[in-house]
């Protein structure tokens, strides 16, 4: 069954089918990317497996057990936390303080969690600015911190959402580092991203997303070469063009 | 600071100034109680009145009809408005309502309240209630003189700002002020909203109920526009705004910066009902939601040794 | 059951509902653009209210006419409000903004306490005692004008966001912000727009009920809280949602006092906010945006 087992999951919005039987596996260790084009059903994805929305259809496992329709702090509880595509910091707090609120679900003694905040903070390189407000943060830092707080509940598993967009290559750079050396620690990733390098160098297996159905899976060399995955691209460039 | 408050009623005969502080504790009371709920957890309540007007009448008519002494029926009091508390608060936090209609549901809960107390001649109806005179007799939380009723309030007082530290340090505090600050945020990060909004209306309805029972006990009379209405309501997040909402001390510096205020222009303008320090108050809130959103302390507490220990605030 | 009595209490309950709903007019423009929920509407109210009676009781203006003057007066202290006092802390969390609403609320209704007591004033009209026989009911001609202006004004303010560039503006900036700055469109000027305008129609409402009511500084609270539950009722920015809205609670009121003790007649308007706000805070006719 796999750490994250997703199985048939189906959303509906009013009319709009976000999201249609879509079905994958995640094994430990793994980091498994979601790409689509936009609209695709990807961050819709992350708010049913995260617990944000409840599936109309569908069962995701976690660790063996069901977790669709369970509210979002039970399932980070359990070791399944993510971050959100538009960053969601504690604007008024602290970096420390931001991070410190992760680490409290699992360690609830505020001193020591004080201390392993600042572990974590160290981790993402960010232990320098723990003093600062998160409202004042760059942007890049602010993806940072939200690296940070995800970090900071100790998941087993840890779904990511663009979290490079908008960074520049050598910010990128910086967080697929921080991913890597996570991942050789054992940490479980889903990521979704756009830029096509980052997917391709950092994923084991990759999950492609359009119009809310689950169109291919496979290793990166084998959804490149994909042609349904490439007429789904392109028909987003083409679309573009026409317009 | 605090060793000067305990030496006051020595230092001074008069009753009237004696009778300030305690009104300027009692308030500051019921605003760091608030502040709990609105400060913290960030769900600004405009009927909060209805705690405290929950503890007043129910160990004043427990008083007066079976003659058990306030000090217990207190708790029972309590134990009600945190009843209340739980139930209004887990519909209201069960159906997403947020801030301003949060607001508006509390108002509107806390009128329905008045309403029917003016309305039910059982528990006194409009002409409120006149606590039985007992005398000098503390085993029904009744004195002759102002002095133990100053440091009954005092203490109390000293209790829930003691409260609110323990728990702004403590997780719950992080916790609270993270769903203030995202809910979202807070939701994927491990917190159960409803748990901690839940604790924090109970606590705050719970302690407001106590103070109730003590303004029962020192003024002696209470009727539904004095201890449920909206005014009061209003009048206590003045206090803690203008004071500096989220923080400890706050709310209870509010209140000891308005009240007097108050207190001046009434004699001032000795004859008008009412209306002069309601129309300073209005002013100050204005004046502070545009140039200090953080109430005075908020904004004093940029000076790092008035900093609090615990989160960041604003 | 008193068939008579049951068709007095409808027709009193329309009449009732155009009023509420003359007062709701503006703050449901005010809230369903901003998003503000504008507590200091009802001293609006009041100081329009106080305002007819002084031109009656100086020049002898019929508040009917003294309308002219009022609603520019009005619409004037509503943008100076906007421009000077919500237009700082716009983009502060919305509770700031309430709070700064009822601030000035509790000055100015003070502030009127101050300058007139709480003494009634009451303008005493030759017309004001004329009754209309409307089937078995009969209703008093200075509240059937308020019901058809409440009407009228409805649909003024209807045709205003449909048809104008004022209006198509309004609704833009009104149902996303952003875009419409992206489009050029001067959002501040519209919201300094839309709640001076908001704040004419509770201009229109005061002078109109200056004939019918008795006036003290504490009229604007007791209406404002009606006005909240109709707008909520009815649905936040939706005019004609709040002419039924005002129908609804008013004959809810009517009918209701047949039934049970008059005190205990506002309950039930709370009763239906609560629920409202709990279940259905779109209300009947509104969006599922809140």
């Amino acid at each position: 069954m796999g750490l994250l087992s997703v199985e048939e999951i189906s959303k509906s919005f009013g009319g709009l089918r976000a999201l249609e039987r879509v079905s994958f596996v995640v094994e430990k260790g793994e980091a498994i990317g979601i790409i689509g084009p936009n609209g695709a059903g990807k961050t819709t994805l992350f708010n049913v497996i995260s617990g944000f929305y409840a599936p109309d259809g569908g069962k995701i496992h976690f660790n063996g057990k069901p977790t669709h329709g369970l509210r979002p702090d039970e399932i980070c509880k359990m070791g399944l936390t993510r971050t959100f595509q538009m960053v969601q910091p504690f604007p008024d707090l602290s970096v420390l303080d931001n991070v410190l609120i992760g680490v409290l679900v699992k360690t609830p003694q505020v001193k020591k969690a004080r201390i392993k905040a600042m572990e974590v903070l160290e981790t993402v390189q960010m232990a320098d600015r723990s003093e600062a407000m998160a409202k004042k943060l760059t942007l890049a830092d602010r993806k940072r911190l939200e690296v940070a707080k995800a970090l900071a509940t100790d998941p087993q598993i840890l779904l990511m959402d663009e979290s490079m967009a908008g960074l520049t290559p050598t910010e990128a750079y910086q967080t697929i580092e921080l991913v890597r050396k996570l991942k050789e620690g054992g940490l479980t990733f889903v990521l979704i991203e756009h830029v096509m390098e980052i997917i391709m160098n950092l994923s084991d297996r990759i999950i492609v997303l359009n119009y809310g159905q689950k169109i291919a899976e496979g290793t990166p060399q084998e959804v490149t070469s994909n042609s349904k995955v490439i007429e789904a691209y392109l028909g987003e460039e083409e679309d573009a063009e026409d317009r | 600071m605090a060793f000067f408050f305990l030496l006051i009623p020595w230092l001074t005969d008069s009753r009237y100034f004696l009778h300030i502080f305690v009104m300027i504790f009692f308030f500051g009371y019921l605003a760091t109680c608030w502040n709990i709920l609105g400060g913290f957890a960030g769900q600004h309540s405009f009927g909060h009145a209805v705690f405290v007007g929950i503890g007043a009448y129910t160990s004043s008519l427990l008083f007066a009809h079976t003659g058990l002494s306030p000090w217990f029926g207190m708790w029972i009091g309590g134990l009600l408005a945190g009843l209340v508390g739980l139930f209004f608060g887990f519909l209201s936090f069960r159906y997403g309502l947020k801030g301003p209609y949060f607001l508006l549901v509390t108002i509107a809960f806390a009128e329905v309240f008045v309403y029917i107390a003016l309305n039910v001649r059982a528990i006194g109806g409009s002409s409120g209630i006149t606590i039985p005179l007992a005398g000098d007799a503390p085993f029904f939380f009744q004195f002759n003189g102002k002095m133990p009723y100053y440091y009954i309030i005092l203490m109390m007082l000293g209790l829930v700002v003691w409260i609110s530290y323990i728990i702004q340090r403590s997780r719950m505090g992080y916790y609270l002020i993270a769903i203030r600050e995202n809910e979202d945020a807070a939701q994927a990060l491990g917190i159960n909203l409803m748990r901690h909004k839940l604790w924090a209306t109970v606590i705050s309805a719970f302690f407001s109920a106590l103070g109730g029972t003590f303004y029962a006990q020192y003024i002696l009379f209470i009727d539904p526009p004095s201890i449920l209405g909206l005014g009061l309501s209003i009048e206590i997040v003045i206090y803690a705004i203008v004071g500096g909402i989220g923080t400890i001390l706050g709310p209870a510096f509010g209140a000891f910066l308005l009240f007097p205020i108050a207190e001046v222009t009434r004699g001032v303008f000795a004859g008008q009902t009412g209306g002069i320090h309601l129309m300073v108050y209005g002013l100050l809130l204005v004046l502070c939601v545009i140039f200090m959103p953080g109430g005075i302390m908020g904004r004093l507490s940029q000076w790092k040794f008035l900093r609090e220990d615990g989160p960041s605030k604003r | 059951m008193d068939v008579a009595a049951l068709v007095q209490a409808i027709v009193t309950g329309l009449v009732m509902g155009g009023i509420y709903a003359l007062v709701a007019a503006g703050l449901t423009l005010i809230f369903g653009v901003m998003r503000i929920i504008n507590l200091v509407h009802g001293e609006f109210l009041m100081v329009a209210m106080y305002g007819s009676f002084f031109m009656n009781s100086l020049f002898g203006l019929d508040p009917y006419i003294s309308v002219v003057v009022i609603l520019p007066l009005l619409f004037l202290i509503g943008s100076g409000f906007f421009r000077f006092l919500i237009s700082p802390i716009l983009s502060a969390p919305e509770i700031n903004q309430i709070l700064l609403t009822i601030g000035a609320s509790i000055f100015i209704q003070n502030l009127a306490l101050l300058l007139f007591t709480a003494d009634f004033r009451t303008i005493a009209l030759s017309y004001s005692r004329i009754k209309i026989q409307l089937g078995p009911g009969i209703i008093d001609l200075p509240q059937l004008v308020a019901l058809l202006s409440s009407i009228l004004l409805t649909l003024i303010l209807y045709w205003l966001l449909k048809s104008t560039d004022l209006g198509r503006w309004i609704r833009a900036a009104s149902q996303n912000r952003e875009a419409a700055l992206l489009t050029g469109i001067d959002v501040r000027r519209v919201y300094l727009f839309t709640f001076g305008i908001g704040t004419a129609c509770v201009g229109v409402a005061g002078s109109l009920l200056s004939g019918i009511y008795y006036i003290t500084p504490s009229i604007g609270w007791l209406f404002l809280l009606t006005a909240f539950v109709v707008v909520v009722l009815g649905g936040m920015g939706n005019f004609v949602g709040a002419l039924l809205g005002g129908f609804i609670i008013a004959l809810t009121e009517s009918v209701g006092s047949l039934f049970m003790p008059i005190a205990l007649v506002p309950v039930l308007k709370f009763i239906i906010f609560i629920i409202l706000l709990l279940f259905r805070p779109q209300g009947l006719f509104g969006l599922k945006r809140l």
